[in-house]
């Protein structure tokens, strides 16, 4: 459903003295996610994971290269296209708190998709607003508040319930479980699992989180300095993971207990 | 006693409002040692630290009890008194990058009125220490990070610059609030090396994590926190071989999601 060719984007940084570097944050990335099925993609940070992101939400346009969904060109497409193609693909962004409007309540966060995409009446957007609040593990309380007034893993399962609220057919999450519990964390996930069985979604799950990214999915991208350099298909143990760098991450795993600490070389 | 900070009765409410959101809470965070807390989410962890440094305003938030560091109270001391104190002696890595920052300002230019506000260099000095802190967070093209805007990082990378910041001067104590959420696991291990060294050389960590593998790695002591209040404390061994709460086991439990064997990991 989304393939991606040759994708680049560069961005220029200048030093104290001006010089300039170019900073390719995505260097000549091809790849193709098919329809309902779910992809994780793990990497060093600084590697150009959330820019990638970006780049297939379309909020960002790419240096060079193609990315097609549904074999129609996103750069070929009318700005009302994209809108509609909009209600499709959603996204939650690494960094909860700056992308909820500060100034909305958590109700208008919630309710903002459903009402730009969907006509239903004011009655049953309040029905669908706390079901999705109640699905995230949050009280209903939280619905009157600010952004601010929230802990950080709260800010983040609001941003999940605004993604899953319109049932796209693609969804991008950047880092979406990383400040939850242990505990909410799995609900969540088996929350994403479930919709994503029903309703026939596919995901793009961007993760640090080697545990995390394996119980998503089973494709498996790993990404370094702009490029994938790894792209596993279907594996059932980390044992499957060839390049020097994936075998760094693997050996980098933290311990599982205090008596399996690593003590320094 | 001395060389610590010292948490007495700590309670956080919302002025005008009975309801507690962090209940009677007692701990220490001692020198050269680091302390874990994990939790439920939204279970009063930040709001904890943020009141330790004196960050939460005074017109929204109630805080009671005492928070003594090297004996002294910060909440009653003076705000003059408090800002020379909480600035030099104690550092926070906030939770959330990206609002910590001020998007106006460049990197480099908040290093170095951070260092100038705290000691005697010169400017050129205090970028010569920046950027070294910096290097040490495994953080490439140092001189192009200083010259840029918080927004054209990626979380990791401003992660890596909050915890350089807080470590540059190594303050007494060091407050950690889900510091390497957004790093990769090799990068992590950079990092939590660095809170060892911290560790080793006498300055005391308050580590608030979910990650039960940073736990593992770096953790002394540990305390759990539900719904506002401590509900188990005890040492790294005690809570991982010997959980006495029911929370504090079905944590454990949920912290792997794939079957270890599956995964073939040794
Ligand atoms: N607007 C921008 N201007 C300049 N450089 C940028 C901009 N956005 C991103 N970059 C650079 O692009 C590179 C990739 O950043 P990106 O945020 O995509 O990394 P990431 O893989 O998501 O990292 P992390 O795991 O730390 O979140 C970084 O070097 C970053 O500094
Ligand atoms: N300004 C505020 N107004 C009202 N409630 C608040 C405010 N700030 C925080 N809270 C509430 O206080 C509780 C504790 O928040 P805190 O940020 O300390 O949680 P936390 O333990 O750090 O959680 P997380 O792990 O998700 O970051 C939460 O339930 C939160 O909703
Ligand atoms: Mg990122
Ligand atoms: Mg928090």
């Amino acid at each position: 459903m989304l393939s991606v060719k040759n994708l680049a984007k560069q961005y220029t940084c200048r030093d104290k003295k001006g010089r300039k570097t170019i900073v390719k944050a995505v260097d000549d990335v091809s790849f193709i996610l098919e329809e309902k099925k779910s992809y994780s993609l793990v990497g060093e940070s600084g590697s150009g994971k959330s820019t990638l992101a970006r780049l297939l939400l379309y909020i960002e346009k790419p240096t060079s290269g193609q990315i097609k969904i549904d074999q129609l060109d996103l750069a070929k497409m009318s700005t009302r296209e994209l809108r509609n193609k909009r209600a499709d693909i959603q996204m939650v962004m690494q960094d909860g708190q700056s992308s909820l409007d500060p100034s909305l309540k958590i109700y208008d966060s919630i309710a903002e998709p459903l009402r730009n995409f969907l006509k239903i009446s004011k009655k049953e957007e309040k029905r669908r607003v706390e079901a999705l609040i109640s699905k995230v593990e949050l009280p209903l309380a939280v619905l009157d508040r600010l952004p601010h007034q929230l802990s950080g893993g709260q800010q983040k399962r609001v941003t999940i319930a605004r993604a899953i609220s319109i049932n796209p057919k693609f969804i991008v999450f950047d880092e979406a479980v990383s400040g939850l519990d242990v505990t909410v964390r799995k609900k969540i996930l088996d929350l994403l699992l479930r919709l994503r069985d029903e309703s026939g979604s596919s995901y793009l799950f961007i993760t640090h989180d080697i545990d995390v990214a394996m119980y998503m999915a089973r494709n498996i991208l790993i990404m370094k300095d702009g490029k994938i350099v790894e792209q596993l298909e279907n594996i059932s143990s980390l044992t499957e993971f060839k390049h020097d760098y994936s075998k760094v991450l693997i050996r980098s795993l933290p311990p599982r207990t205090p008596g399996h600490r690593q003590v320094k070389i | 006693m001395k060389n610590s900070l010292e948490i007495k009765d700590l309670n956080i409410s919302l002025v005008g409002n009975k309801n507690p959101l962090v209940q009677n809470l007692s701990f220490d965070v001692r020198k050269g040692k680091i302390l874990g807390i994990v939790g439920e989410s939204g279970s009063g962890k930040t709001l904890t630290c943020k009141a330790i440094i004196k960050l939460l305003n005074e017109k929204v938030f109630k805080v009671s009890g005492s928070i003594k560091l090297d004996g002294n109270n910060i909440l009653t001391m003076s705000e003059k008194q408090s800002r020379a104190v909480i600035g030099k002696d104690i550092s926070m890595i906030m939770q959330n990058p990206m609002t910590a920052f001020n998007p106006m300002m460049k990197i480099g230019q908040h290093i170095v009125e951070t260092i100038k506000a705290h000691t005697e260099l010169t400017k050129k000095q205090a970028y010569a220490l920046g950027s070294s802190a910096l290097e040490e967070m495994n953080l490439q093209r140092v001189a192009e990070i200083m010259n840029s805007y918080p927004h054209t990082l990626s979380g990791g990378m401003l992660q890596r610059v909050m915890i350089a910041i807080a470590l540059m001067l190594e303050p007494s104590i060091i407050i950690a609030d889900e510091a390497t959420t957004a790093l990769d696991v090799k990068n992590q291990a950079i990092i939590l090396e660095q809170f060892q060294r911290m560790r080793d050389i006498g300055i005391g960590l308050l580590v608030v994590t979910h990650d039960f593998g940073v736990i593992a790695q770096v953790a002394d002591d540990v305390l759990v926190m539900k719904a506002g209040e401590i509900i188990e404390q005890g040492s790294v061994y005690q809570i991982f071989y010997n959980p006495k709460t029911e929370y504090t086991k079905e944590l454990l439990q949920s912290r792997f999601l794939v079957d270890e064997e599956q995964l073939c990991l040794v």
